[in-house]
């Protein structure tokens, strides 16, 4: 188990990113719970459940001591404006890049109006492609919530990330002067 | 369109339906133009987070030293003075319990050392007795003698007494404060 730890880093450190938004912040969440993942290896009975572990002990950590020193979730937004990083080295065509700039930042806007669980939720399953089992246990809550919590973000994204799309088609209204 | 077959859209998008649950609602995907239109919506919104999600990353400095950190041995490590609890932590603020501590600290030190100002007395304890607190000025050395209040320390081997006095005369008491052994 001891060997995986390094595999998981990644993951871990884009979780951590996803709770707090913050670059530096991540990487010192992400290190203390590696380090404490590591000192505490032995305590954990089953090597199936690393991931799961190590996702509850940084989520525990940002509930615990990690989140007062942040008082603003700005990470999706961060990286909304970061998109360009995206499309260096590649050709694309510039009415492309502002498509897939908009489309993301729609989206991100969007996930940013969902209340936090509904948020680590869609996370874990989008992103960490977890299941509902492993989404309980990171998040201490029962499958059942887990599914619920799913349901009603997928819906208040479709909502807000096509009702952005529908207010982004609407003709300019005319001006008085016209 | 079955309506009924609608509501199972996120589980056969988290692919919890059986085989035959599945075959059933890729069926209906077919002919149900809300529910494709909704797939295609709830897919292009994931895969647009998922894309974002791969592209952030740390610092490669910051990545190799992490790296380096954990190929070492879990030994090499100073080891965690508290034990690792993976549950949230309770509300009691250890601030809370520091403070405590260091009251319970302060109050102790100061018992002792108003026991250690106390002239020693060679009155054993067990002279403590209903004779004793009638006659309190043959057995105990009061070690200060207050003027009103009128409360008076004693401390003999063993306790801390204080005698109470009133205006009248008759009326006086003794408490044991504290035993000292």
């Amino acid at each position: 188990m001891h060997d995986q730890l390094p595999d998981h880093l990644l993951s871990v450190y884009r979780f951590a990113m996803h709770l707090c938004g913050d670059q530096h912040l991540a990487e010192d969440l992400t290190q203390e719970a590696m380090l404490r993942a590591l000192r505490n290896l032995d305590s954990l009975k089953d090597p199936q459940a690393l991931k799961t572990w190590l996702f509850r002990i940084v989520k525990n950590l940002w509930t615990d001591d990690f989140r007062a020193k942040q008082h603003q979730t700005t990470c999706s937004l961060n990286e909304a404006f970061s998109l360009n990083k995206d499309f260096e080295g590649k050709e694309f065509d510039p009415r492309e890049i502002a498509e897939k700039t908009e489309q993301v930042s729609k989206t991100l806007v969007a996930m940013q109006s969902l209340p936090d669980r509904q948020k680590e939720v869609l996370h874990l399953i989008a992103c960490q492609q977890f299941s509902i089992n492993e989404v309980a246990g990171v998040l201490g809550i029962s499958q059942e919530a887990v599914r619920s919590s799913l349901s009603l973000a997928r819906s208040q994204m479709r909502k807000e990330v096509y009702r952005q799309a529908c207010t982004s088609q609407l003709p300019n209204k005319p001006s008085s002067k016209d | 369109m079955k309506p009924e077959l609608c509501r199972h859209l996120d589980d056969y998008l988290l692919e919890l339906l059986s085989n035959e649950e599945q075959a059933a609602f890729k069926q209906h995907l077919a002919t149900c133009s809300n529910c494709q239109e909704l797939e295609s919506q709830t897919r292009t919104i994931e895969e647009t987070l998922r894309s974002r999600h791969v592209s952030v990353s740390p610092s490669p400095a910051w990545q190799e030293q992490m790296r380096a950190t954990l190929r070492k041995s879990p030994n090499g490590l100073t080891q965690a003075n508290e034990p690792f609890v993976p549950t949230r932590k309770s509300q009691w603020d250890s601030r809370t319990s520091t403070a405590i501590a260091f009251s319970v600290l302060a109050a102790s030190l100061l018992l002792m050392l108003r026991i250690a100002n106390q002239p020693a007395s060679n009155i054993p304890a067990q002279a403590i007795t209903s004779e004793a607190i009638q006659k309190p000025a043959e057995l105990f050395t009061p070690s200060t003698v207050q003027e009103p209040p009128r409360m008076s320390v004693y401390a003999a081997t063993g306790f801390l007494c204080a005698r109470v006095e009133y205006d009248d005369p008759e009326v006086e008491f003794y408490v044991v404060l504290s035993s000292t052994n």
